[in-house]
This record gives structure tokens, C-alpha cells and sequence, in this order.
């Protein structure tokens, strides 16, 4: 995607998130005389709605200057100087996004986890969703196997024998 | 005092947990200290607070130093810090030199490191006397250095960072309010009265949206394995002596400076040292082709940082660099509250942290030199193995740090946040730093308009809170011009 679509699309969604929030901070008793409980809030409004009111300007900007968008690599940061410096990932054989549709999955199995965590009980769900993400990242059949039976034991020593958490025990319970 | 400074030998096997933890996280490519500690922390809720500081600040130091191990066999930056430390130590494990490079790594990571913890002990005291004397003004000035600090130095687009940072302490606000007992942007939620709950929000940022980031990249299963040869110490002595003393201290110096700035980490540090040492070298062109300095002056410097980035997180409560903002989180889930009151309150718990942080790099020497073969085998885990382990580790640690579902989908939903937002050129270390500083902002902030009655010319009348008013605008602008000269 380019730079100029993301400009607008991003700060176009953080104009909404500004207008949103700062709609529930009105809402907020302002307490009487010095700045009560909805003065910070409504600053920080005004704030992110003023940012990201500049971002979509600067992308409407650049998409009249020049109609071909620049060249991802043009955004791609310098060593030292990343956008994320202690997050960042390193860099693999792709550096853009390859398989667009992939971290969406990875999404919806995670959100399937959390709903099934508890119903299920811990071994059951994170074994069902470990053989879902070694799915995305490998098509080894017997990795789908071998994987979530190795990291599921390896989690239930770790927090109920070592640790000694209480997991939900689902459907052994 | 002196005496402060020796380990409990009880503690050791916390530490040497931490630092081997820290030091193979750190060495799988993709897996920073930032993530290993998000990850671990709801981990240490069973531990006294005592054993968590020694673990968390193994993991910190081990995770920093490990990094520099895939950079060198692998040619993969273990962590983003260990980039430039690729440069020439990729260079000289091709020439057949892995061994000695990694022996290199190890030294000068030591002893930056060391550099940094006496910078530390020497100055955080010192600094939390004058912050002991800080008012509402004051401590609100400060505040706002930090996050236009972190806002500046995160991303090379100011706008961007000061968009995070704005998020984060919008996440802040939610819960009943510190000064009035009103509940904010609760929704009814009970869960969400006492605020934000900062570890599941750590674990999305950090561990959840790595996986998602991940997911949608092609990778390469496995690396091929490197071969090493043993490392002899006195090959490392030969080249720490032609790297020069000069050197390392400058490097050290360097990095220590850049840990004590919010937001600033390991890889800025690398990155200047780096620079600074081929353009006051006699033969810059040899940089890049696998010369001892080039691996000398990275890593001493994004050790010493780890020490650097201590000392505003003890004297203020201000971490210094994104991994010491995790630690924050796990210091206030402990009840430890960070900043000057802690050389009063809790001066039981400094004593057992500087003592760690000096045996951390002991341990690293230790290990770094015995064990190297043995970690480069382990830090090679298939992507197949390794985020299935991470995103089930993630959520089941949500799970853990809150005993509640709602705690788990908060994790979902900020990892997506969070993916999103490095997907669209966000970075997410203000954003964290917002989160964390939000309370300590705001009401500073009222409670000095409070104190002169709506009078706002209270921030500016203490000259302290004005000073760091101007460094606050000076610093950034500083920052971004030295950055387009370097540009």
C-alpha cells in the first residue's frame, strides 16, 4: 500500500478516534474551578484530532503533487533510526508485508482462543490453536502435530507444575 | 555502600535464570528483551520483589548482549540493536573468525556494561536528591521532556510519534480519576475502574502484534548452521588491545548517554557509537569488512545503555529506554514505585539491583565465553515452533497476570491495535511511555494549577520546570537537525 493511502486512511481513522473520545470526554463531570476530570481528555482530543488532521492533510498534499505514490522503499528507515528501535523486527528475506491476509487469520484464531480458553480448558484450546498458527507458518504435516503437543505440555509444565497457576480445566474438569 | 554492591548468593540463581533466559530470547532473531520481559513478567507475580528486580534485570542485560549472537553466525540481527554489530562481525565469521567475534562481542559488552552500572550507582543517587526537592511543577516539566524526548527519538516522523504518544495517554485516562472519585471511559466495564491493566497491554504491544507482523512474512524455516571455532582468550585480548581503550570508553560514554534519554535504546546506541568510532578512525574504509572495531564499539555501547537507561527510571520514575519501561510496569505490579521516594521507601531493594546488574555481566563474561556453541543450537527454532509458543505463551500469561478473559482479549485487541499501528509507520514505544507517564502527567499537572489557584504562570515561575520547559521544545529540534545532517 502506498504512503499517501495510508496517510489518509490512518489519520483518518484517528480524526474519528479524536471525535469519539473527546464526544465521551464531554460527557465527563468537569468538577468546579481548577481543570477537573474532563480537562485532560478533552486537551488530548483536541490534540490528536489537530495530528491527525495535519497527517491527512500532508497525504491529500502529496497525492496532488505527484498521483504515482513513492516507492515503499522510500519510507524504509534508517539503521539506527527505525521506526520501532527495540521492536523492531529483524530483517527476513521479504521485507514487506507478503501474505496480506495472514496476520488477520493469526487475528481471528487468537480471538477463537480466548473464546474457547475457558469452555474448553486450557489444553485443549491451546493445542487446537497451536496447530492453527503452525498452519500459517509451516504446511510440515507433522509439525502440526508435533508442535502443538510439544508446546502445550511445554506451557502446562511451566505454569501449573513450575508456577503453580490454576488453568481452566475445560472439558477434563 | 560498597558492600551493597555484592550479590546474596541466594539471588544467583534468579539472576543466572534471567540472564540465560535474556541472553537465548535475545539471540532468536525476531525476539527482543522488550518482548522477553512483556512475556515473563506475569511470570515473576509469584516471585518476592527481591527475586523479580534480579530476574527482570537479567533479562534486560542478557537480552541486550544476546542479540549480538544470531548478528554474528547468522548474519540476523538477534535484536534490532545488534544491526550494526552484523556489519563487521558477519564480516568476520565469514573470514573464519566467528569465534573471535563473538569473544569480542562478549568482552566489549562486558565492559560497557560495566561503564554503565558505575555511571549508574555513582549518579542515580545523586539525581534522586535533587528529584526529592521537585513540586508539581517540576515534575510535570519533566514529564513532558520525556515524552517529547521519546516522541522525537522513536521515529524519524515527529508528527507520527507524537500521534502515539497522545494514544497512549488517552489509554491513560480511562478508570476513575486520581484527584475526584468519577470513573472515565469505563463503559460500566468493573473492569476497567482501576484503569488500563498495563501487562495485558505490554504482552499485545510487544508479543501479540509480533506474531501478527510475522504471520504475513515469508521466512525462511531455518538458518543454515554456522561453524565455530573455539574462541582463545588471548586472540581477544590481541584485538582488544588494537581496538584501544580509546575506543571502548568513547563507545561506553556514548551509550550510557543515550540510555539516560527516554525512548532512546540499544539501537540508537549501537548506531552512534558506530558512527562516531569509523569517523574518527585512522581507516574508516575498513568498517564494514570485518574489523574488531566495528563489533567493539556497538556492543559496548548498547551494554553501557542498559545502564544509562536505569538511572532516570530510579532517580525520576522515568524509564530510559523501552525495555526499562517494562521493568517499570513489573516494578509497579510489585507495589515498587520507581522514581526518587525509592532510595527512601524501598533502599532495601537498590542494593540487590545494582548488586544484580554488576553479577549480570559477570554471568554474561561467563557464559558468553563457555557457552556460545551451545546457545547459537538453541536460538535456531523454526518460525513453525516458535510463534505458535509465543502467541499461546502470550495469552495464557494475560490469562495469568489477570485471572480474567477480559484481560485476554484486551491483549487480542491491543496486538491488533498495535499491528496496525506499525503496519501504518507508528511506533508504538510512545504510546507505551504515554500509558505510563499518563497519571504522573496529569496530575502534576492539576495539582500545581490547583496549588496557584488557576494561575498558570506557575509552570514558568520555578526556573527548574522552565529549564526543562526549553529542553523540552531544544531537544527535539536538536534531534531531528543532527539527524538530517547525518541524513
Amino acid at each position: 500500500m502506498s504512503r499517501l493511502n495510508d496517510d489518509v486512511l490512518s489519520g483518518g481513522v484517528l480524526l474519528l478516534v479524536a471525535v469519539g473520545y473527546g464526544i465521551v470526554a464531554l460527557g465527563i463531570p468537569a468538577g468546579d474551578g481548577e481543570p477537573g476530570p474532563s480537562f485532560m481528555p478533552l486537551l488530548l482530543s483536541v490534540a490528536l484530532a489537530g495530528l491527525s488532521a495535519v497527517i491527512v492533510v500532508a497525504g491529500l498534499r502529496r497525492s496532488a503533487a505527484a498521483p504515482v505514490a513513492a516507492p515503499a522503499a522510500a519510507a524504509a528507515p534508517a539503521p539506527g533510526t527505525s521506526a520501532e528501535p527495540d521492536t523492531a523486527i529483524a530483517p527476513d528475506d521479504g521485507t514487506e508485508t507478503d501474505l496480506p491476509k495472514r496476520p488477520w487469520l493469526a487475528a481471528l484464531a487468537t480471538v477463537v482462543f480466548v473464546a474457547l480458553f475457558q469452555p474448553l480448558g486450557f489444553a485443549v484450546s491451546t493445542a487446537v490453536y497451536c496447530a492453527a498458527v503452525t498452519r500459517l507458518f509451516s504446511t510440515d504435516r507433522r509439525m502440526l502435530v508435533t508442535v502443538p503437543v510439544a508446546v502445550t505440555g511445554a506451557l502446562f509444565v511451566f505454569f501449573r507444575l513450575v508456577l503453580g497457576v490454576r488453568l481452566p480445566p475445560g472439558l477434563f474438569g | 555502600m560498597l558492600s551493597d554492591l555484592i550479590l546474596d548468593p541466594a539471588l544467583l540463581p534468579y539472576l543466572a535464570g534471567g540472564v540465560l533466559l535474556g541472553i537465548i530470547v535475545g539471540a532468536i532473531p525476531g525476539l527482543t528483551a522488550t518482548l522477553a520481559i512483556a512475556l515473563l513478567l506475569p511470570l515473576t507475580f509469584g516471585l518476592t520483589p527481591e527475586r523479580a528486580i534480579v530476574v527482570m534485570t537479567g533479562i534486560f542485560t542478557g537480552g541486550i548482549y544476546g542479540g549480538s549472537i544470531a548478528a554474528i553466525t547468522l548474519r540476523i540481527p538477534g535484536t534490532p540493536a545488534s544491526a550494526m554489530t552484523m556489519l563487521d562481525g558477519h564480516a568476520m565469521a565469514m573470514q573464519g573468525r566467528a569465534g573471535r567475534a563473538l569473544g569480542l562481542a562478549t568482552v566489549s559488552s562486558c565492559i560497557g556494561g560495566v561503564f554503565g552500572g558505575v555511571v549508574l550507582v555513582l549518579f542515580a543517587p545523586q539525581l534522586a536528591r535533587v528529584a526529592l526537592r521537585f513540586q508539581s511543577p517540576e515534575m510535570f516539566a519533566l514529564v513532558v521532556l520525556a515524552l517529547a524526548a521519546v516522541a522525537t527519538v522513536s521515529t524519524e516522523s515527529l508528527i507520527r510519534g507524537l500521534v502515539a504518544t497522545v494514544l497512549g495517554l488517552m489509554l491513560a485516562t480511562v478508570g476513575i480519576d486520581r484527584l475526584m472519585p468519577v470513573p472515565r471511559f469505563t463503559f460500566g466495564s468493573v473492569n476497567l475502574l482501576v484503569g488500563v491493566p498495563l501487562i495485558p497491554v505490554v504482552i499485545g504491544l510487544f508479543a501479540v502484534a509480533e506474531l501478527f507482523h510475522q504471520a504475513g512474512r515469508r521466512g525462511r524455516d531455518r538458518q543454515p548452521a554456522p561453524d565455530l571455532t573455539r574462541v582463545r582468550i588471548s586472540d581477544i585480548w590481541t584485538d582488544m588491545r588494537a581496538v584501544g581503550f580509546g575506543t571502548v570508553l568513547k563507545s561506553s560514554t556514548i551509550g550510557t548517554l543515550v540510555g539516560t534519554l527516554p525512548g532512546a535504546g540499544a539501537s540508537m546506541a549501537a548506531f552512534l557509537s558506530y558512527s562516531e568510532a569509523k569517523r574518527s578512525s585512522a581507516h574508516p574504509e575498513r568498517f564494514g569488512t570485518g574489523i574488531p572495531e566495528g563489533v567493539v564499539a556497538p556492543e559496548a555501547a548498547n551494554n553501557a545503555m542498559t545502564g544509562g537507561a536505569f538511572i532516570p527510571l530510579l532517580a525520576f520514575g522515568i524509564p530510559g529506554d523501552p525495555v526499562t519501561a517494562v521493568i517499570l510496569g513489573g516494578l509497579l505490579v510489585h507495589g515498587i514505585t520507581p522514581g526518587p521516594q525509592l532510595f527512601g521507601e524501598s533502599a532495601d531493594l537498590i542494593g540487590p539491583l545494582f548488586a544484580a546488574y554488576f553479577a549480570s555481566y559477570l554471568l554474561i563474561l561467563v557464559f558468553g565465553l563457555a557457552l556460545i556453541p551451545v546457545f547459537v543450537r538453541i536460538t535456531n527454532i523454526p518460525r513453525p515452533v516458535l510463534f505458535p509458543l509465543i502467541g499461546s505463551l502470550a495469552i495464557v500469561a494475560a490469562f495469568t497476570s489477570e485471572g480474567t478473559t477480559f484481560a485476554m482479549y484486551l491483549t487480542v485487541a491491543v496486538g491488533t491495535g498495535a499491528y496496525l499501528m506499525r503496519r501504518f509507520g507508528y511506533p508504538l514505544i510512545p504510546l507505551l511511555l504515554g500509558l505510563i507517564l499518563g497519571p504522573m502527567l496529569e496530575s502534576n499537572f492539576r495539582r500545581s494549577l490547583i496549588l496557584s489557584e488557576g494561575d498558570p504562570l506557575i509552570f514558568v515561575r520555578s526556573p527548574v520546570a522552565l529549564a526543562l520547559f526549553v529542553a523540552a521544545v531544544a531537544l527535539p529540534l536538536w534531534i531531528l537537525r543532527a539527524e538530517r545532517r547525518a541524513a
